[in-house]
Protein backbone atom coordinates (compact mmCIF):
# COMPACT_ATOMS: atom_id res chain seq x y z
CA UNK A 1 0.00 0.00 0.00
CA UNK A 2 2.65 2.05 1.18
CA UNK A 3 4.76 1.55 -2.39
CA UNK A 4 1.71 2.31 -4.32
CA UNK A 5 1.41 6.35 -2.69
CA UNK A 6 5.34 6.08 -2.87
CA UNK A 7 5.27 5.41 -6.45
CA UNK A 8 2.35 7.26 -7.01
CA UNK A 9 3.83 10.27 -5.48
CA UNK A 10 6.89 9.61 -7.94
CA UNK A 11 4.99 9.54 -10.99
CA UNK A 12 3.18 12.60 -10.01
CA UNK A 13 6.79 14.80 -9.15
CA UNK A 14 8.31 12.98 -12.61
CA UNK A 15 5.17 14.14 -14.47
CA UNK A 16 5.85 17.97 -13.28
CA UNK A 17 8.94 18.15 -14.29
CA UNK A 18 9.29 18.46 -17.90
CA UNK A 19 11.42 21.02 -19.71
CA UNK A 20 8.69 23.76 -20.07
CA UNK A 21 8.64 23.43 -16.21
CA UNK A 22 12.34 23.59 -15.70
CA UNK A 23 12.09 26.85 -18.15
CA UNK A 24 8.51 28.37 -15.88
CA UNK A 25 10.60 28.26 -12.81
CA UNK A 26 12.90 30.76 -13.35
CA UNK A 27 10.08 33.13 -14.80
CA UNK A 28 7.89 32.27 -11.73
CA UNK A 29 11.16 33.13 -9.43
CA UNK A 30 11.68 36.65 -10.28
CA UNK A 31 8.03 37.51 -11.12
CA UNK A 32 7.72 37.27 -7.38
CA UNK A 33 11.24 39.58 -6.89
CA UNK A 34 9.64 42.12 -9.59
CA UNK A 35 5.84 41.94 -7.72
CA UNK A 36 8.16 42.49 -4.14
CA UNK A 37 9.63 45.15 -6.03
CA UNK A 38 6.86 46.96 -7.79
CA UNK A 39 4.43 46.60 -4.94
CA UNK A 40 6.94 48.34 -2.47
CA UNK A 41 7.41 51.02 -5.21
CA UNK A 42 3.66 51.79 -5.71
CA UNK A 43 3.67 51.83 -1.37
CA UNK A 44 0.84 49.50 -0.64
CA UNK A 45 1.17 48.41 2.94
CA UNK A 46 0.81 45.48 4.16
CA UNK A 47 1.77 44.05 0.80
CA UNK A 48 4.60 42.33 -0.35
CA UNK A 49 3.68 39.69 -3.06
CA UNK A 50 6.60 37.89 -3.25
CA UNK A 51 4.60 34.51 -3.08
CA UNK A 52 2.85 35.46 -6.28
CA UNK A 53 5.42 33.81 -8.64
CA UNK A 54 5.43 30.81 -6.42
CA UNK A 55 1.63 30.80 -6.56
CA UNK A 56 1.17 30.74 -10.40
CA UNK A 57 3.64 28.14 -10.52
CA UNK A 58 1.93 26.29 -8.12
CA UNK A 59 -1.53 26.76 -10.55
CA UNK A 60 0.19 26.38 -13.83
CA UNK A 61 2.25 23.39 -12.66
CA UNK A 62 1.61 21.60 -9.34
CA UNK A 63 2.68 21.28 -6.20
CA UNK A 64 6.65 19.74 -6.17
CA UNK A 65 7.07 22.61 -9.09
CA UNK A 66 6.07 25.18 -6.66
CA UNK A 67 8.29 23.70 -3.56
CA UNK A 68 11.17 24.43 -6.28
CA UNK A 69 10.40 27.58 -7.13
CA UNK A 70 9.90 28.43 -2.89
CA UNK A 71 12.87 27.10 -2.14
CA UNK A 72 14.44 29.09 -4.80
CA UNK A 73 12.56 32.79 -4.40
CA UNK A 74 14.15 33.71 -0.82
CA UNK A 75 17.36 32.74 -1.87
CA UNK A 76 17.60 34.37 -4.80
CA UNK A 77 16.09 37.26 -2.93
CA UNK A 78 18.66 37.39 -0.67
CA UNK A 79 21.36 37.60 -3.25
CA UNK A 80 19.53 40.73 -4.65
CA UNK A 81 18.33 42.79 -1.84
CA UNK A 82 19.68 41.41 1.44
CA UNK A 83 20.85 38.35 3.07
CA UNK A 84 17.74 38.39 5.62
CA UNK A 85 15.55 36.29 3.36
CA UNK A 86 17.48 33.59 3.47
CA UNK A 87 16.14 32.64 6.80
CA UNK A 88 12.65 32.80 5.23
CA UNK A 89 13.18 30.10 2.69
CA UNK A 90 11.36 27.25 4.31
CA UNK A 91 8.22 29.53 4.44
CA UNK A 92 7.86 29.67 0.58
CA UNK A 93 8.46 26.03 0.15
CA UNK A 94 5.48 25.48 2.43
CA UNK A 95 3.22 27.59 0.63
CA UNK A 96 3.71 26.47 -2.65
CA UNK A 97 3.47 22.99 -1.22
CA UNK A 98 0.02 24.12 -0.25
CA UNK A 99 -0.75 26.19 -3.24
CA UNK A 100 0.06 23.40 -5.96
CA UNK A 101 -2.35 20.52 -3.63
CA UNK A 102 -5.07 22.91 -3.40
CA UNK A 103 -4.98 24.10 -7.49
CA UNK A 104 -5.03 20.54 -8.43
CA UNK A 105 -7.93 19.63 -5.91
CA UNK A 106 -10.03 22.26 -7.67
CA UNK A 107 -9.66 25.36 -4.81
CA UNK A 108 -8.75 27.94 -7.99
CA UNK A 109 -12.20 27.64 -9.30
CA UNK A 110 -14.03 30.36 -7.91
CA UNK A 111 -13.22 33.41 -5.65
CA UNK A 112 -14.70 32.13 -2.47
CA UNK A 113 -12.09 28.84 -2.71
CA UNK A 114 -9.53 31.76 -3.73
CA UNK A 115 -9.39 33.46 -0.72
CA UNK A 116 -9.94 29.89 1.42
CA UNK A 117 -6.28 28.88 -0.23
CA UNK A 118 -5.26 33.05 0.56
CA UNK A 119 -6.08 31.73 4.63
CA UNK A 120 -4.44 28.88 3.99
CA UNK A 121 -1.10 30.18 3.22
CA UNK A 122 -1.68 33.18 5.72
CA UNK A 123 -2.16 30.76 8.23
CA UNK A 124 1.22 28.61 6.98
CA UNK A 125 3.12 32.22 7.58
CA UNK A 126 1.72 32.93 10.96
CA UNK A 127 2.43 29.31 12.31
CA UNK A 128 6.32 29.09 10.50
CA UNK A 129 6.81 32.74 10.15
CA UNK A 130 6.91 34.14 13.45
CA UNK A 131 9.35 31.45 14.91
CA UNK A 132 11.74 32.80 12.77
CA UNK A 133 10.70 36.61 13.00
CA UNK A 134 11.37 36.51 16.64
CA UNK A 135 14.46 33.74 17.17
CA UNK A 136 16.71 35.14 14.46
CA UNK A 137 15.82 38.55 13.97
CA UNK A 138 14.45 39.40 17.92
CA UNK A 139 11.00 40.07 16.76
CA UNK A 140 11.23 42.36 13.57
CA UNK A 141 11.71 42.12 9.96
CA UNK A 142 12.70 45.28 8.66
CA UNK A 143 9.49 46.47 6.83
CA UNK A 144 6.13 48.13 7.01
CA UNK A 145 5.05 45.62 9.51
CA UNK A 146 7.12 46.84 12.66
CA UNK A 147 4.94 49.49 12.92
CA UNK A 148 2.19 46.87 13.67
CA UNK A 149 4.54 44.94 15.87
CA UNK A 150 5.68 47.82 17.60
CA UNK A 151 1.86 48.97 18.30
CA UNK A 152 1.02 45.71 20.00
CA UNK A 153 3.94 45.81 22.10
CA UNK A 154 3.21 49.50 23.21
CA UNK A 155 -0.01 47.81 24.32
CA UNK A 156 2.02 45.64 26.30
CA UNK A 157 2.37 42.83 24.64
CA UNK A 158 5.49 40.15 24.76
CA UNK A 159 7.40 39.82 21.86
CA UNK A 160 6.02 36.66 21.11
CA UNK A 161 2.63 38.14 21.27
CA UNK A 162 3.44 40.94 19.20
CA UNK A 163 4.68 39.27 16.43
CA UNK A 164 1.94 37.11 16.22
CA UNK A 165 -0.35 39.61 16.17
CA UNK A 166 1.28 41.43 13.33
CA UNK A 167 1.34 38.73 10.81
CA UNK A 168 -2.16 37.42 11.83
CA UNK A 169 -2.93 41.69 11.06
CA UNK A 170 -0.94 41.62 8.08
CA UNK A 171 -0.47 37.86 6.04
CA UNK A 172 -4.16 37.08 5.45
CA UNK A 173 -4.13 40.53 3.44
CA UNK A 174 -1.16 39.91 1.55
CA UNK A 175 -1.63 36.24 0.60
CA UNK A 176 -5.44 36.60 -0.45
CA UNK A 177 -4.35 39.26 -2.59
CA UNK A 178 -1.37 37.27 -3.94
CA UNK A 179 -3.65 34.06 -4.61
CA UNK A 180 -6.71 36.36 -6.12
CA UNK A 181 -3.87 38.22 -8.38
CA UNK A 182 -2.69 34.58 -9.46
CA UNK A 183 -5.55 33.31 -10.06
CA UNK A 184 -6.76 36.28 -12.14
CA UNK A 185 -2.91 36.79 -13.47
CA UNK A 186 -3.22 32.47 -15.21
CA UNK A 187 -6.72 32.96 -16.06
CA UNK A 188 -5.70 35.73 -18.67
CA UNK A 189 -3.16 33.58 -20.24
CA UNK A 190 -4.06 32.54 -23.70
CA UNK A 191 -4.75 28.74 -23.55
CA UNK A 192 -2.31 27.59 -26.01
CA UNK A 193 0.23 29.09 -23.56
CA UNK A 194 -0.62 27.02 -20.78
CA UNK A 195 0.90 24.11 -19.74
CA UNK A 196 -1.16 21.16 -20.00
CA UNK A 197 -0.52 20.66 -15.74
CA UNK A 198 -2.29 24.00 -15.69
CA UNK A 199 -5.04 24.03 -13.18
CA UNK A 200 -8.89 25.79 -13.91
CA UNK A 201 -9.19 28.80 -12.50
CA UNK A 202 -12.64 30.49 -12.37
CA UNK A 203 -13.99 27.97 -14.62
CA UNK A 204 -16.72 26.05 -12.21
CA UNK A 205 -14.69 22.61 -13.01
CA UNK A 206 -13.11 20.68 -10.77
CA UNK A 207 -9.88 18.97 -11.80
CA UNK A 208 -9.90 16.57 -9.42
CA UNK A 209 -12.88 15.02 -10.82
CA UNK A 210 -11.73 13.94 -14.36
CA UNK B 1 11.96 51.39 -10.57
CA UNK B 2 15.61 50.38 -10.32
CA UNK B 3 16.11 47.48 -7.31
CA UNK B 4 19.15 45.85 -7.97
CA UNK B 5 20.85 46.59 -4.76
CA UNK B 6 23.55 44.03 -5.05
CA UNK B 7 25.50 42.02 -7.59
CA UNK B 8 28.89 40.14 -7.96
CA UNK B 9 31.98 42.93 -8.24
CA UNK B 10 34.63 41.76 -10.65
CA UNK B 11 37.46 42.40 -8.84
CA UNK B 12 41.06 40.79 -8.29
CA UNK B 13 41.30 39.92 -4.66
CA UNK B 14 42.19 36.72 -2.79
CA UNK B 15 38.76 36.93 -1.73
CA UNK B 16 37.71 36.13 -5.47
CA UNK B 17 39.69 33.42 -5.88
CA UNK B 18 38.41 31.21 -3.42
CA UNK B 19 36.36 28.66 -4.28
CA UNK B 20 32.36 29.36 -4.38
CA UNK B 21 32.10 26.09 -1.53
CA UNK B 22 34.51 27.81 0.38
CA UNK B 23 33.26 30.88 0.84
CA UNK B 24 29.33 29.82 1.45
CA UNK B 25 31.18 27.36 4.61
CA UNK B 26 32.58 30.60 5.37
CA UNK B 27 28.99 32.25 5.63
CA UNK B 28 27.56 29.49 7.50
CA UNK B 29 30.51 29.52 9.89
CA UNK B 30 30.01 33.46 10.49
CA UNK B 31 26.53 32.71 10.68
CA UNK B 32 26.45 30.38 13.33
CA UNK B 33 29.25 32.11 15.26
CA UNK B 34 27.09 35.61 15.64
CA UNK B 35 24.14 33.69 16.84
CA UNK B 36 26.50 31.68 19.58
CA UNK B 37 29.30 34.07 20.31
CA UNK B 38 29.53 36.76 23.28
CA UNK B 39 29.69 39.96 22.03
CA UNK B 40 33.28 40.93 21.83
CA UNK B 41 33.63 38.11 19.64
CA UNK B 42 30.72 39.74 17.36
CA UNK B 43 32.42 42.52 17.17
CA UNK B 44 35.34 41.23 16.66
CA UNK B 45 34.12 39.22 13.53
CA UNK B 46 32.41 42.60 12.17
CA UNK B 47 35.65 44.05 12.28
CA UNK B 48 36.73 41.01 9.90
CA UNK B 49 33.78 41.63 7.53
CA UNK B 50 34.92 45.05 7.27
CA UNK B 51 38.73 44.47 6.60
CA UNK B 52 37.70 41.88 4.44
CA UNK B 53 35.70 43.70 2.11
CA UNK B 54 38.39 46.46 2.12
CA UNK B 55 40.57 43.72 0.60
CA UNK B 56 38.11 42.70 -1.82
CA UNK B 57 38.18 45.87 -2.64
CA UNK B 58 33.73 46.02 -2.54
CA UNK B 59 33.66 48.06 1.06
CA UNK B 60 31.48 50.98 -0.39
CA UNK B 61 29.08 48.34 -2.14
CA UNK B 62 28.73 46.13 1.24
CA UNK B 63 28.53 49.09 3.07
CA UNK B 64 25.88 51.10 0.99
CA UNK B 65 23.85 48.09 1.11
CA UNK B 66 24.64 46.88 4.79
CA UNK B 67 22.97 50.27 5.83
CA UNK B 68 19.82 49.95 3.49
CA UNK B 69 19.25 46.28 4.89
CA UNK B 70 20.19 46.74 8.24
CA UNK B 71 19.39 50.59 9.59
CA UNK B 72 15.48 49.28 9.69
CA UNK B 73 16.00 46.06 11.09
CA UNK B 74 17.85 48.45 13.72
CA UNK B 75 15.46 51.08 14.68
CA UNK B 76 12.73 48.15 14.69
CA UNK B 77 14.95 46.20 17.48
CA UNK B 78 15.45 49.08 19.55
CA UNK B 79 12.26 50.40 19.58
CA UNK B 80 10.34 46.86 19.72
CA UNK B 81 12.36 45.25 22.14
CA UNK B 82 12.74 48.89 23.97
CA UNK B 83 9.17 48.65 24.61
CA UNK B 84 8.81 45.12 25.48
CA UNK B 85 11.75 44.09 27.60
CA UNK B 86 11.68 45.82 31.23
CA UNK B 87 14.41 44.67 33.70
CA UNK B 88 14.24 48.37 35.14
CA UNK B 89 15.14 51.65 34.44
CA UNK B 90 13.33 53.73 32.13
CA UNK B 91 15.47 55.38 29.22
CA UNK B 92 12.27 57.46 27.89
CA UNK B 93 9.03 58.24 28.16
CA UNK B 94 6.12 59.72 25.90
CA UNK B 95 2.62 59.74 27.41
CA UNK B 96 1.88 55.93 28.09
CA UNK B 97 4.45 54.81 25.88
CA UNK B 98 7.78 53.80 27.71
CA UNK B 99 11.08 52.52 26.67
CA UNK B 100 12.91 50.74 28.70
CA UNK B 101 16.89 51.05 29.04
CA UNK B 102 17.14 47.01 29.14
CA UNK B 103 15.25 46.68 26.05
CA UNK B 104 17.46 48.84 24.25
CA UNK B 105 20.36 47.17 25.36
CA UNK B 106 18.61 43.91 24.36
CA UNK B 107 17.72 45.40 20.56
CA UNK B 108 21.60 46.59 20.57
CA UNK B 109 22.63 43.35 21.00
CA UNK B 110 20.48 41.37 18.35
CA UNK B 111 21.35 43.85 16.44
CA UNK B 112 25.37 43.05 16.36
CA UNK B 113 23.87 39.53 15.40
CA UNK B 114 22.27 40.72 12.30
CA UNK B 115 25.35 43.05 11.48
CA UNK B 116 27.42 39.77 11.42
CA UNK B 117 24.82 38.17 9.41
CA UNK B 118 24.02 40.97 7.23
CA UNK B 119 27.65 41.98 6.61
CA UNK B 120 28.87 38.04 5.57
CA UNK B 121 26.01 37.80 3.59
CA UNK B 122 26.76 40.64 1.35
CA UNK B 123 30.36 39.87 1.13
CA UNK B 124 29.68 36.63 -0.33
CA UNK B 125 27.24 37.84 -2.79
CA UNK B 126 29.45 40.72 -4.16
CA UNK B 127 32.78 38.28 -4.12
CA UNK B 128 30.98 35.23 -5.56
CA UNK B 129 29.69 34.97 -9.26
CA UNK B 130 26.76 32.98 -9.50
CA UNK B 131 27.52 31.25 -12.48
CA UNK B 132 30.86 29.57 -10.80
CA UNK B 133 28.56 28.81 -7.66
CA UNK B 134 26.31 26.76 -9.57
CA UNK B 135 29.14 25.31 -11.06
CA UNK B 136 30.69 24.40 -7.58
CA UNK B 137 27.26 22.71 -6.64
CA UNK B 138 26.92 20.86 -9.91
CA UNK B 139 30.54 19.68 -9.14
CA UNK B 140 29.68 18.64 -5.42
CA UNK B 141 26.16 16.23 -6.75
CA UNK B 142 23.24 19.63 -6.76
CA UNK B 143 21.18 18.83 -10.03
CA UNK B 144 22.55 21.07 -12.91
CA UNK B 145 18.81 21.95 -13.76
CA UNK B 146 18.25 22.90 -10.20
CA UNK B 147 22.00 25.35 -11.11
CA UNK B 148 19.90 26.51 -14.13
CA UNK B 149 17.25 27.64 -12.27
CA UNK B 150 19.09 29.60 -9.64
CA UNK B 151 21.10 31.46 -12.58
CA UNK B 152 18.65 32.31 -15.11
CA UNK B 153 16.06 33.54 -12.21
CA UNK B 154 18.61 36.15 -11.14
CA UNK B 155 19.13 37.00 -14.39
CA UNK B 156 15.55 37.70 -15.37
CA UNK B 157 15.09 40.26 -12.87
CA UNK B 158 16.66 43.35 -14.18
CA UNK B 159 15.03 41.88 -17.44
CA UNK B 160 11.71 41.58 -16.20
CA UNK B 161 12.12 45.04 -14.01
CA UNK B 162 13.36 47.12 -16.99
CA UNK B 163 10.17 45.92 -18.53
CA UNK B 164 8.01 46.82 -15.86
CA UNK B 165 9.05 49.90 -16.09
CA UNK B 166 8.31 50.03 -20.00
CA UNK B 167 4.92 49.05 -18.66
CA UNK B 168 4.07 51.54 -16.47
CA UNK B 169 4.93 54.51 -18.39
CA UNK B 170 2.63 53.10 -21.06
CA UNK B 171 -0.04 52.96 -18.81
CA UNK B 172 0.93 56.57 -17.11
CA UNK B 173 0.48 57.77 -21.00
CA UNK B 174 -2.89 56.48 -21.48
CA UNK B 175 -3.77 58.06 -18.12
CA UNK B 176 -3.45 55.74 -15.01
CA UNK B 177 -2.97 56.99 -12.04
CA UNK B 178 -0.12 54.93 -9.88
CA UNK B 179 -0.36 57.41 -7.24
CA UNK B 180 -3.32 58.91 -4.65
CA UNK B 181 -5.11 56.48 -3.14
CA UNK B 182 -4.62 52.30 -1.92
CA UNK B 183 -7.30 51.31 -4.27
CA UNK B 184 -5.91 53.40 -7.54
CA UNK B 185 -2.38 51.92 -6.18
CA UNK B 186 -3.66 48.48 -6.05
CA UNK B 187 -5.43 49.07 -9.84
CA UNK B 188 -1.68 50.21 -10.76
CA UNK B 189 -0.30 47.58 -9.39
CA UNK B 190 -2.63 45.02 -11.63
CA UNK B 191 -2.35 46.94 -14.31
CA UNK B 192 1.64 46.44 -14.12
CA UNK B 193 1.73 43.13 -13.23
CA UNK B 194 -1.09 41.39 -15.46
CA UNK B 195 0.64 42.42 -19.03
CA UNK B 196 4.22 41.77 -17.49
CA UNK B 197 3.47 38.31 -16.15
CA UNK B 198 1.85 37.22 -19.08
CA UNK B 199 4.48 38.13 -21.33
CA UNK B 200 6.74 36.46 -19.37
CA UNK B 201 4.77 33.20 -19.34
CA UNK B 202 4.34 33.26 -23.11
CA UNK B 203 8.20 33.72 -23.70
CA UNK B 204 8.29 29.77 -21.89
CA UNK B 205 7.10 27.88 -25.22
CA UNK B 206 9.87 29.26 -27.50
CA UNK B 207 12.80 29.39 -24.31
CA UNK B 208 11.88 25.43 -23.70
CA UNK B 209 12.48 24.67 -27.21
CA UNK B 210 15.81 27.01 -27.07
CA UNK B 211 16.67 24.80 -24.47
CA UNK B 212 15.97 21.64 -26.00
CA UNK B 213 18.32 22.29 -29.19
CA UNK B 214 20.89 22.85 -26.40
CA UNK B 215 20.21 18.82 -25.25
CA UNK B 216 18.64 20.44 -21.56
CA UNK B 217 17.12 17.11 -21.03
CA UNK B 218 19.90 14.95 -22.06
CA UNK B 219 21.58 13.05 -19.17
CA UNK B 220 24.88 12.78 -18.77
CA UNK B 221 27.64 14.81 -17.13
CA UNK B 222 28.01 18.70 -17.94
CA UNK B 223 31.22 20.18 -18.70
CA UNK B 224 31.39 23.80 -17.90
CA UNK B 225 33.35 27.23 -19.33
CA UNK B 226 33.61 28.34 -15.38
CA UNK B 227 36.08 25.93 -13.92
CA UNK B 228 36.42 25.69 -10.19
CA UNK B 229 38.96 23.91 -8.36
CA UNK B 230 40.09 24.21 -4.56
CA UNK B 231 43.66 25.15 -3.72
CA UNK B 232 45.09 24.24 -0.69
CA UNK B 233 44.44 28.17 0.68
CA UNK B 234 40.72 27.25 -0.08
CA UNK B 235 41.04 23.77 2.25
CA UNK B 236 43.11 25.71 5.07
CA UNK B 237 40.52 28.26 5.23
CA UNK B 238 37.85 25.63 5.61
CA UNK B 239 39.83 24.11 8.39
CA UNK B 240 40.28 27.21 10.06
CA UNK B 241 36.39 28.08 9.78
CA UNK B 242 35.16 25.06 11.14
CA UNK B 243 37.49 24.52 13.67
CA UNK B 244 36.73 28.24 14.88
CA UNK B 245 33.14 27.57 14.93
CA UNK B 246 33.20 23.75 16.29
CA UNK B 247 35.63 25.78 19.31
CA UNK B 248 33.16 27.98 19.82
CA UNK B 249 29.98 25.53 19.76
CA UNK B 250 32.32 23.33 22.64
CA UNK B 251 33.21 26.61 24.54
CA UNK B 252 29.44 27.72 24.92
CA UNK B 253 28.67 24.38 26.03
CA UNK B 254 30.87 23.50 28.34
Amino acid sequence: MSTGVTESLITRIQKEFTTQTWVLLPIGIAISLVAAYAVNAVRVPFLYLDALGVIIIAILIGPWAAAVAGLFVNIAQGFIVNPTFWFYTPLQILFGLAAGYMAITGWFRNIQKIVVVGLVIAVISIVAGAPITVLAFGGVTGTGSDAVTGFFAATGANVWEAVIGQTIVVEPIDKITSAVLAALIVKRVPARYRPSTAAPVFSGEDKSDE
Amino acid sequence: MSYGLIRYQHRKSALHRLHPLTKLLLVGCFIVAAYIAPLTIRLGLFTLLVCASFVAKVFSTVARAAVIALLPLGIGLVVIRGLIFNAGGILFQIGPIVIFESGVRSGLQFFSILSVFVGAGLLFITVTHPRRLATALYEVGIPYKLSYVFVTALQLVPTLQERAVQIRDAQRSRGLDTSGSIRGRIRGLVALLTPLTIGALITTQTRSLALEARGFSISGPRSSIHGVTASRADWATRGLAVGGVTGMILWSVL
